[in-house]
C-alpha cells in the first residue's frame, strides 16, 4: 500500500459492555489516541452466551465496539491495558495493520 | 519493583473500583444496588464475597425475623419450609449470628497496623475525607484550570493535620508529578508493590472509604462528560489517598513492612438465608393467593390514567380505580419519552431519564407559567434558584441573612412551631416544553414507542392522563431520592407534559393512525403530577378544555378524593398517625414519607391481575398484554429496563436495612451536607452511602422487610425463557437469584417458578427445587 502514498498504523477494535466504556477510552486519552469511534448496541454471540444489541430503554447493558487507529507505539500500552482488562471483564480485542492517507491526523 | 503505564493502572484503578457501587450526588439521588458489580456472581456468592473487603451484613436479622412473624408476613410455617429447603431445621435461627469482619486487610498502613501495632489506616482515612470534603466541597477547586491534584499538592504541605500525619519535612510532595496519573504510578513504585498485588491494594484502599470511592466511580464512570460543578475522579482519589498513605508509613518508618494475609473463611450465615427464603416465601404465598385474574373491561371508562411504575402508584390507583369508571396503567414514569431538560432560567440541563438512557434531544421550557395553582411555575422556581444559589455562596450567605432574615425569621418560626400552618410545599412541576427540535415522525415514533411499551394501542377512553411522580418536603438531604428513579431522581412532570403534547398533535395523530395506533380525535391526553409525600394530584390543563371541561374536572376532584383515601391510608404506617401532608412541611421531620418501603414484587401484565387487590404498596405495576406480543419484544423492553432498574431499587433498600451501617447513610438528623454531592454524619469522615436510616427504620424497628424481588409475569414460560437467553444482564439477575421468577401463560394457568434456565416447577420449595450452593465460596481462595 505504500507505493499508493499510504501509511501502516494499527487499527484496534475492541469490544467491551458499558460499564468497562470509560476505562477504555481513558486508556486511549492516557497512551495519546487522537480520536476514536463508539460504536453502541453491539450484538452478537459470545462464548458466554448471546448478547442482544440495542435495548429500547438501556444503553448501559449492551456492548460496544470501540474502533480506534493509532501508529505501533501508541497501539503497545493500549493493547497492555486492555489485555489487562480482559483478564477479569468479558470482551474481546482484535489488533490488525491497516492504512491512512492522513497519517498525521492519527499522530 | 515493577514498570507501570499510567495505562495499565487506570485498568488496574477500574478494576478496584468495582469492589464498591457508584454513588451518585444529592441533587440526583438514584437507587443504586450496593453488589452492582457483582451481579456477575450468583446473589449468595456476592454477599460472600462483599466479606472479603467490605465485611457486609447480607442478610435480615433476628429482629427482621420476629417482626414480620408478629405482622403475619411470614409463618412459623414458612420457617420450617426454607430450613428443609437449605437442609437444616428452623432451630438454626435460635443460634448467635457474628459479625463478620474484612477478610483482607486493606492497604499498606493497615498491614503496617497488624504488624506494629499502630494506627495509621483510621489516620489516613480522616485526612483523606477531610481533603476530600475540602476539595470537592469548594467550587475554587474544580475549576478546569486548576483541577483538584493540583489544589491537594498546593494546598497540603501546609496543612497542619496533614504535615502531622506526612511529618513536616517529607520528601514525597518533591517527587509527585504534575499529574495523578503519573503521580499514582510513582507512589505506586514507591509502596514496592509487585505487578500481582497492585490490584488488591488498589481494592483495599478505595474500600476503607466506601463513600468517597462511590462517588468518585460515578464522577469516572457515569457522570455525564460535559457536566460541570463538583467532581473527583478515581485516579485522583487514589493518588491523594496513596500520597498521604506512603508520607504517613514514611514518617512512621514502617514503608514496606507487614503482610497481607487471608483471615479465616467466611463462615456462611445459614439462619440469614433461612429467614430470607422463609420472607420471600411468606410474601410470595400471599401475594399469588390475590391474584386471581379476575377480568376487567375499558368499555363506558371515562379516563385512563398511566401512572408510573414505583410501588407509591398502587395504593392511588386503586383508591382511583373504588371511586369511578377509570382504569389505570401502570408504565416506567419517564413514559418513553427521555431528554435533557433545561428549566427556563437554569444554566445546563439535566437528564430527565433513566440512568441507563443516554437521551439523544434537550428540550427548554418555555417561560410561560401551567394554569393551575398548586403547580409553581418557571418564574417561581428562577427566584427559588436564586435565592439558593445567594444564600449557600460563602461570600454572600452572611450578608443575604442579615438582609433577609427579617422576614425569613417569622417564617422559620412559623415552620418549627406550627408547620401545619404554612402553604403545602411543592416541587418544580416546570412549565410548557418546546418541542421543536422534534420532527412530527420522531414524535409519532416516541409516543408510539410509548404506547406499545405499556400496551396502550386501542380502545382510548376520551381522556388518557398522564401522571408523573414527585416528592415534596424541607429540609432534607435525600429529598430526590424521594422523586421519580425513571426519571433520573427528578420529578416526573415533565416527562408526563411531553408526552402529552406529542400525543395531542394532530399529525402526530395522523402518522401514529398510519402505524396502527388510532386514537380518536375525541380523546384529549392530559399531563399531571402525583406528589408521593402529600398524594395531592395535580393537572396540568391549558387554555379552553371544550367537551371535555366536565370529564377533567369530575377525575380532578376524584384523584384529590383518592389521595386523600391514600394518604389516610398510609397515616396508618406510621406510629404516630401524623398526617402524611403535615410531614411533608415539616422541617423537623426526618421521615416526610416511607418512600418505596416494602417494595417486594414487580408485576408485569394486565391491570385485570391486580385490580382491585390491595397490594399494600409493594408492588412496582408495569402494564403487559401478552396478546400484543408475539415476538416478545415488548417484554424485553419491560424486563432489560424497568426491571433493572426496580432491583437496583430493592437492593438500595434491601441492603440498607440489612446493614445500615456499612450501606446506609446513617442518622440523618447529624446530616451535613457537603456542596450538594452527598452527607457526612456530624463534621467529619467518610461521605454516606444509601439511605438515611429513618427512611427506614421507626426507632429500632426495620420498618422495610428486606427480601428480593418477585417478578410475576403473565406471558408463556418459553417467551420469558427467549428474552432472558439472549441478555445477559438477565440472564444475571434471574439465573444468579438477584430476581425471583414467577409466571402463567393466562388467568386460567397455575402460576409456575422459574428455578433455572427454561426450568419452570410448581413448588420451589422442594428442597430438590432449592438454589444449589457449593460448601465453600469459589469467590474466596
Amino acid at each position: 500500500m505504500s507505493n499508493l502514498g499510504l501509511t501502516a498504523m494499527t487499527k484496534l477494535e475492541v469490544i467491551v459492555q458499558g460499564e468497562d466504556l470509560a476505562a477504555v477510552t481513558d486508556v486511549l486519552d492516557l497512551a495519546g489516541a487522537r480520536g476514536y469511534t463508539l460504536l453502541s448496541g453491539v450484538s452478537g454471540l459470545g462464548h458466554g452466551g448471546f448478547h442482544q444489541g440495542s435495548l429500547y430503554f438501556n444503553d448501559r447493558d449492551g456492548l460496544h465496539l470501540v474502533l480506534v487507529v493509532v501508529p505501533e507505539e501508541t497501539a503497545v500500552p493500549v493493547i497492555e491495558a486492555v489485555r489487562k482488562l480482559l483478564e477479569t471483564r468479558p470482551g474481546v480485542l482484535f489488533a490488525s495493520t491497516t492504512y491512512v492517507s492522513r497519517p498525521e491526523y492519527f499522530r | 519493583m515493577t514498570t507501570l503505564s499510567t495505562s495499565t493502572l487506570r485498568i488496574d484503578v477500574a478494576t478496584a473500583a468495582r469492589v464498591i457501587a457508584p454513588l451518585w450526588p444529592l441533587e440526583n439521588v438514584i437507587a443504586v444496588n450496593p453488589l452492582l458489580s457483582s451481579l456477575d456472581l450468583p446473589f449468595h456468592h456476592a454477599i460472600g464475597a462483599a466479606s472479603t473487603w467490605l465485611a457486609a451484613r447480607g442478610y435480615p436479622d433476628a429482629a427482621i425475623v420476629q417482626r414480620s412473624l408478629e405482622l403475619g408476613q411470614m409463618s412459623r410455617v414458612d420457617l420450617e419450609v426454607a430450613a428443609a429447603s437449605l437442609g437444616t431445621t428452623a432451630e438454626v435461627l435460635d443460634q448467635p449470628r457474628a459479625r463478620v469482619a474484612p477478610r483482607r486487610l486493606r492497604g499498606a498502613a493497615e498491614r503496617a497496623d497488624a504488624l506494629a501495632g499502630t494506627a495509621l489506616a483510621p489516620a489516613v482515612d480522616a485526612v483523606v475525607a477531610w481533603w476530600c470534603a475540602q476539595l470537592v466541597g469548594s467550587a475554587s477547586f474544580h475549576t478546569p484550570n486548576r483541577g483538584i491534584w493540583r489544589s491537594f499538592t498546593t494546598l497540603a504541605p501546609h496543612d497542619r493535620a496533614t504535615r502531622k500525619l506526612v511529618g513536616r519535612k517529607s520528601s514525597l510532595w518533591a517527587a509527585l508529578a504534575p499529574d495523578p496519573e503519573h503521580s499514582l504510578v510513582l507512589l505506586v513504585e514507591r509502596l514496592g508493590l509487585e505487578d500481582t498485588t497492585i490490584l488488591d491494594e488498589l481494592t483495599g484502599q478505595l474500600a476503607r472509604l466506601p463513600g468517597w470511592s462511590g462517588f468518585a466511580r460515578y464522577c469516572s464512570e457515569w457522570r455525564p462528560a460535559d457536566a460541570t460543578g463538583p467532581s473527583i475522579t478515581l485516579t485522583e482519589l487514589l493518588a491523594i489517598r496513596l500520597c498521604l498513605e506512603v508520607g504517613a508509613l514514611e514518617a512512621a518508618g514502617l514503608l514496606g513492612t507487614g503482610f497481607n494475609r487471608l483471615m479465616e473463611p467466611p463462615v456462611r450465615d445459614l439462619a440469614g438465608e433461612v429467614a430470607l427464603v422463609a420472607l420471600e416465601r411468606g410474601y410470595r404465598r400471599q401475594l399469588l393467593a390475590k391474584l386471581d385474574g379476575s377480568v376487567s373491561s375499558t368499555h363506558g371508562v371515562a379516563a385512563q390514567v398511566v401512572c408510573c411504575i414505583d410501588v407509591r402508584s398502587e395504593g392511588l390507583r386503586r383508591h382511583l380505580e373504588d371511586i369511578g369508571p377509570y382504569a389505570t396503567v401502570g408504565a416506567a414514569g419517564f413514559f418513553g419519552f427521555p431528554f435533557n431538560l433545561t428549566h427556563a432560567g437554569a444554566a445546563e440541563p439535566y437528564p430527565s431519564a433513566p440512568v441507563l438512557l443516554n437521551p439523544a434531544i434537550t428540550l427548554a421550557e418555555t417561560a410561560e407559567a401551567p394554569r393551575t395553582l398548586r403547580a409553581p411555575g418557571p418564574q417561581r422556581a428562577t427566584v427559588a434558584a436564586s435565592v439558593e444559589t445567594t444564600t449557600h455562596h460563602p461570600a454572600a450567605m452572611f450578608p443575604a441573612a442579615q438582609v433577609a432574615g427579617w422576614w425569613l425569621g417569622p417564617l422559620a418560626l412559623l415552620r418549627s412551631a406550627a408547620p401545619s400552618l404554612l402553604p403545602p410545599t411543592a416541587s418544580n412541576h416546570g412549565g410548557t416544553l418546546d418541542l421543536g427540535v422534534l420532527s412530527d415522525e420522531e414524535q409519532a415514533a416516541i409516543v408510539e414507542g410509548a404506547l406499545r411499551s405499556m400496551s396502550l394501542t386501542d380502545s382510548f377512553a376520551p381522556l388518557v392522563v398522564v401522571l408523573g411522580h414527585g416528592s415534596s418536603s424541607v429540609a432534607n438531604a435525600h429529598g430526590t431520592s424521594l422523586d421519580c428513579g425513571a426519571c433520573g431522581g427528578h420529578p416526573g412532570a415533565p416527562n408526563a407534559r411531553a408526552l402529552v403534547a406529542a400525543a395531542n398533535n394532530p399529525a402526530v395523530r395522523v402518522l401514529l393512525s398510519a402505524r396502527g395506533v388510532v386514537i380518536p380525535p375525541t380523546t384529549l391526553f392530559v399531563a399531571g403530577i402525583h406528589d408521593t409525600t402529600t398524594d395531592v394530584v395535580t393537572l396540568f390543563t391549558e387554555g379552553d378544555l371544550g367537551a371535555h371541561h366536565h370529564a377533567v374536572e369530575t377525575l380532578r376532584q376524584d384523584l384529590l378524593t383518592a389521595g386523600a383515601a391514600n394518604a389516610a391510608e398510609r397515616s396508618h404506617a406510621f406510629s404516630s398517625g401524623l398526617d402524611p401532608r403535615a410531614r411533608s412541611r415539616d422541617w423537623a421531620e426526618p421521615c416526610p414519607e416511607w418512600g418505596l418501603v416494602g417494595n417486594a414484587s414487580f408485576i408485569i401484565g394486565p391491570r385485570s391481575m391486580t385490580q382491585g387487590v390491595n397490594l399494600e404498596r409493594r408492588a412496582f405495576l408495569h402494564s403487559y398484554d401478552p396478546e400484543l406480543d408475539p415476538s416478545g419484544s415488548i417484554l424485553e423492553t419491560i424486563l432489560t429496563a424497568p426491571v433493572v432498574v426496580a432491583q437496583w431499587i430493592n437492593a438500595q433498600y434491601y441492603f440498607s436495612t440489612t446493614d445500615p451501617e456499612l450501606f446506609g447513610a446513617g442518622d440523618k438528623t447529624l446530616h451535613n451536607p457537603i456542596a450538594n454531592v452527598g452527607v457526612l454524619e456530624g463534621v467529619g469522615g467518610d461521605l454516606k452511602v444509601g439511605l438515611p436510616r429513618q427512611s427506614l427504620f421507626e426507632g429500632d424497628v426495620a420498618i422495610h422487610t428486606p427480601q428480593r424481588l418477585l417478578c410475576v409475569i403473565e406471558a408463556p414460560e418459553e417467551r420469558i425463557d427467549a428474552v432472558i437467553a439472549r441478555n445477559p444482564i438477565l440472564r444475571q439477575l434471574f439465573d444468579g437469584g438477584w430476581v425471583h421468577l414467577t409466571a402463567r401463560t393466562s388467568p386460567q394457568e397455575r402460576f409456575k417458578h422459574r428455578i433455572a434456565p427454561t426450568r419452570w416447577v410448581d413448588d420451589p420449595d422442594l428442597p430438590e427445587n432449592a438454589a444449589p450452593l457449593p460448601a465453600t465460596d469459589p469467590t474466596n481462595p
